[in-house]
């Protein structure tokens, strides 16, 4: 089994399904998928990039120059996709399991400040 | 790198706590920002630089506001470290890359692209004569030691017949010039 992916991996992979983006796109529509939590910096954004198109889950997709600025496209591969679909049924998996424990346990005290 | 909290506003004002869904701020970045920028790049290899540093000025850029004179301190961090990892990451074994610099053994192709900067590299001659020198440093004594032993008149040769054994390099393949 390949090695866990790491949450900013798998929040890349999302924002890439939505629609294919370039580097500042994926920084904002992480940012927004995480609800304002998870803000990835220009390095670590790239390690990620470079990691996903090594194992084939991501692809560059094209380049346009706006404004005297270069912005590179990627996008998801079918590979990609099966992987964060995958991913999102083990975390749910996860989370009903984990509701389930919650709501069984012996609740604490209320009251106790 | 990642901050788990929104990050407060950037240079002059301009406020990035809400996250937004419109394309970066337009127009061109400062040359001071840009050459900022390239200066923190060198934390890269050779051939990523290449590839990749126009795009990464770009996303850069606007992460970092259309006043910016300089990369911040925390991004230049996360670059430096990002930088060195991918490096680590291209760079081939131990005993692949012994096996290189002591013999002159192709590490494969896997490595062509670092093969390929480390021979076009700017220290690359200092790189040679640093692993000359040991080899000659180590060798040198031993060889000459043996042949004093035997009691052959030509011990002095055995020096450049090592050198001249040593100085063609492993060539990469040609098709790692079109590698991203």
């Amino acid at each position: 089994m390949p090695k866990r992916m790491s949450e900013q991996s798998y929040l890349v992979l999302l924002a890439l399904a939505e629609e294919p983006r370039h580097g500042y796109g994926v920084v904002q529509a992480v940012l927004a998928l995480s609800d304002g939590d998870v803000r990835l910096g220009a390095g670590t954004l790239y390690g990620i990039l470079d990691r996903l198109v090594a194992a084939g889950q991501a692809e560059a997709s094209g380049e346009v120059v706006v404004d005297g600025r270069l912005r590179r496209y990627y996008r998801l591969t079918d590979a990609g996709h099966e992987a964060l679909t995958a991913e999102t049924a083990r975390l749910r998996d996860l989370a009903r399991r984990a509701q389930r424990v919650l709501t069984a346990a012996p609740r604490p005290a209320l009251g106790q400040a | 790198m990642s901050a788990r909290r929104p990050v407060p506003g950037a240079a002059a004002g301009h406020d990035h706590a809400v996250p937004t869904a419109s394309p970066g701020p337009t127009g061109e970045p400062l040359p001071s920002f840009e050459r900022s920028v390239g200066r923190w790049l060198h934390a890269y290899p050779r051939r990523w630089r290449r590839t990749r540093a126009v795009e990464v000025t770009a996303v850069l850029a606007d992460l970092a506001g259309p006043t910016a004179r300089h990369l911040d301190a925390r991004t230049a961090l996360g670059l430096v470290i990002a930088g060195l990892v991918t490096r680590w990451r291209e760079h081939p074994p131990p005993r692949a890359y012994l096996t290189y610099r002591l013999a002159g053994r192709h590490p494969g192709p896997a490595w062509d692209g670092w093969l390929r900067d480390d021979v076009d590299g700017r220290l690359y001659p200092v790189r040679l004569a640093l692993t000359e020198g040991l080899v000659a440093a180590v060798a040198y004594p031993s060889v000459e030691r043996l042949y004093l032993a035997a009691g052959s008149p030509g011990a002095g040769t055995t020096g450049p017949a090592t050198a001249a054994g040593r100085t063609s390099r492993p060539a990469p393949a040609e098709a790692s010039e079109d590698r991203a």
